[in-house]
């Protein structure tokens, strides 16, 4: 059986324990990207059962909005600024090569266009929803809040790093399962 | 040729092996450069100032030339060859590698280096940049096993007269030393030198075993240097005769690459093989467990040691015999840190050894090693590899350790009772 150590591989990342620093901010990383990505539902519609359960009303809603996803979005931000300065000293410099940073940049600027959103600014959720809905049919409905020029800037920036993943090294996102089972296969007994 | 040409014939080579090799292209797209392994080399360990050291940077040659091709290499976000490309693509994968995966253990997608060394040394091959020693060595063997007819009366002669010293020092007549006998239950196929015949022979025959001994020498220098073609020709030979003698069990003696030749990887090549394949320290093991044999503790009071071979423990899950062996067969066994799959390489292996020109890298590597053992405050160090024993030797002459280094089944041998 090797699905359960491959999931603990997945999860926790064991095998980065000695590295301390790059286990901290790896898993801090990855944790607040999973966050991200759940958070970023709601550009899709409203989840309102979720809503029920913790008993949230409009203006609880975007409190709890404000809080969760303000920490998660600082956290992100935070891990990635110490993975790119790390890159700057000692060994890491010279095996570091130009895409290394290109992808840390551009996750840096979808971060820090995205904080501001949320800190500096406030959007209008209905209609981001609506600006998405009218997207996926191909007829988008653009309306000034889509022009802000940060949403402008984390919009393009997040489409152009979605389409660049195959072709980068973030195809570990579905490479690491295949490689981790690969050599939990081979090593066995 | 030219080196530029050269360059081109290693890029379309690997670009090749990328088309043909699903794993190949995954190890090389996964890699994000994050360094968990550049710290558990050992080379790196020995030797900070070469960034070749870093296993990382040793896949980086490969991935950076196949990544010319693409746009994004193209515009140089891959970092470009450097100049002298095809010394320092040698230096990572033949001089400062010795496929021992241990950074695969600290990888978090468990990048398997070997393969990408594999293939680049194949390409080195391709190119005639390899190491020509090695290449010589094996294809010495190749010719070995063509003649194998005029080497044999020598052989037996050889074997005969060990047969008759075993017979003087356990004063048993009944002892023998059989080569190639047909209906034996084992088949066990010793290295070149005569210590690694007696010592299972010995326990073979106190645990009363049906076996005989391979014309053969275990060792496969086409599978060290990574050249498919050479190793083939080197191991289909053993596997022939283990049918014709109608074993049922393989033993391998105390060798790394081979148990992983014959136990995984010939199974790849030849599909299923008709008999079980084991490496000598199992089979000791079996014994004990089954109490077909008993040691004399006694014989072994001195603090012995026990270095995890990289190609047993790491690479194919065998910890506990040895230790099973040593436990029951001397007094004093300790443990070194870190040990079985986080232990350090010795340093000595793929091939390293075999390459004088290689001596300063391989003592470099060994560094880590030395602290291990120091460590420990042990009198003998034992292993299951013919060429870690070599290394670790030869580092316990230049370093002055004042070691002694002895297979597990030597001292399980040193330590028998005869019934």
């Amino acid at each position: 059986m090797v699905a359960p150590s491959l999931a603990i591989d997945e999860i926790i990342f064991p095998r980065m324990f000695s590295r301390r620093i790059l286990w901290v901010f790896g898993v801090m990383l990855h944790l607040s990207l999973l966050g991200i990505a759940v958070g970023h539902i709601r550009i899709f519609g409203e989840p309102q059962f979720v809503w029920n359960i913790l008993r949230l009303n409009e203006q609880g809603v975007d409190t709890f909005a404000y809080i969760v996803g303000g920490t998660v979005g600082i956290a992100f931000l935070v891990a990635l600024l110490v993975l790119l300065a790390r890159r700057f000293f000692g060994i890491m410099k010279r095996v570091s090569i130009p895409i290394d940073y290109l992808v840390l940049i551009l996750l840096i600027a979808v971060a820090i266009s995205g904080d501001y959103m949320r800190f500096f600014m406030h959007l209008d959720m209905s209609e981001v929803q609506t600006y998405f809905a009218s997207l996926v049919r191909f007829n988008p409905i653009i309306t000034p809040t889509i022009l802000e020029p940060a949403f402008v800037v984390h919009n393009v920036i997040t489409q152009s790093l979605l389409i660049y993943i195959p072709f980068s090294k973030i195809v570990h996102m579905v490479g690491s399962f295949v490689t981790n089972y690969l050599v939990k296969r081979r090593d066995k007994k | 040729m030219t080196e530029k040409t050269e360059i081109a014939e290693l890029q379309e080579f690997f670009i090749s092996q990328k088309k043909a090799n699903r794993y190949f292209r995954y190890y090389l797209e996964n890699c994000v450069r994050c360094g968990s392994c550049i710290e558990n080399c050992h080379f790196y360990q020995g030797d900070y100032t070469n960034d070749l050291n870093a296993p990382v940077f040793k896949n980086e040659q490969v991935r950076r030339l196949i990544k010319q091709q693409s746009l994004l290499g193209k515009l140089g976000l891959y970092g470009r060859p450097s100049s002298d490309y095809v010394d320092s693509l040698s230096y990572a994968v033949f001089e400062s590698c010795t496929n021992c995966r241990r950074c695969v253990i600290f990888c978090p997608f468990s990048i398997d280096i070997s393969i990408i060394n594999t293939i680049a040394r194949a390409g080195l091959i391709k190119i005639d940049k390899a190491p020509e020693m090695l290449l010589m060595l094996a294809d010495m063997q190749i010719q070995r096993r063509e003649f194998i007819d005029d080497y044999i009366e020598m052989f037996t002669e050889q074997v005969n007269d060990l047969e008759n010293e075993i017979r003087k020092e356990i004063g048993d007549t009944s002892f023998r030393m059989p080569i190639a006998e047909k209906g034996a239950k084992i088949l066990y196929v010793p290295l070149s030198g005569a210590i690694t015949m007696t010592s299972p022979a010995k326990i073979f025959h106190a645990a009363k075993e049906s076996w005989t001994m391979s014309k053969f020498d275990v060792v496969n220098f086409g599978f060290l240097v990574g050249d498919t073609v050479r190793a083939k020709k080197i191991l289909k030979p053993i596997l022939d005769e283990a049918e014709e003698v109608g074993a049922e069990k393989l033993v391998i003696g105390e060798c790394g690459h081979a148990f992983k030749l014959a136990a995984k990887i010939a199974e790849r090549w030849y599909g299923k093989l008709p008999f079980e394949v084991e490496l000598v320290v199992e089979t000791v093991a079996n014994y004990i467990k089954e109490d077909r044999i008993r040691f004399d503790k006694s014989k072994n009071s001195e603090r012995i040691t026990h270095h995890d071979p990289c190609q047993h423990a790491r690479n194919s899950g065998i910890f506990e015999e040895p230790r099973m062996i040593l436990r029951e067969a001397a007094v004093d066994f300790v443990e070194m840190t870190p040990n079985r799959d986080k232990n350090w390489c010795c340093g000595g292996g793929g091939g390293l050894i075999a390459v004088p020109d290689f001596n300063k890298t391989r003592r470099i590597g060994g560094e880590k090693k030395i602290e291990q053992i120091k460590a420990t405050r042990a009198k003998i160090l034992t292993t299951t590899c013919e060429n870690c024993k070599s290394q670790i030797e030869d580092l316990n002459e230049y370093y002055n350790l004042g070691i002694r280094i002895e297979g597990v089944v030597d001292v399980a041998a040193r330590a028998l009772i005869y019934k």
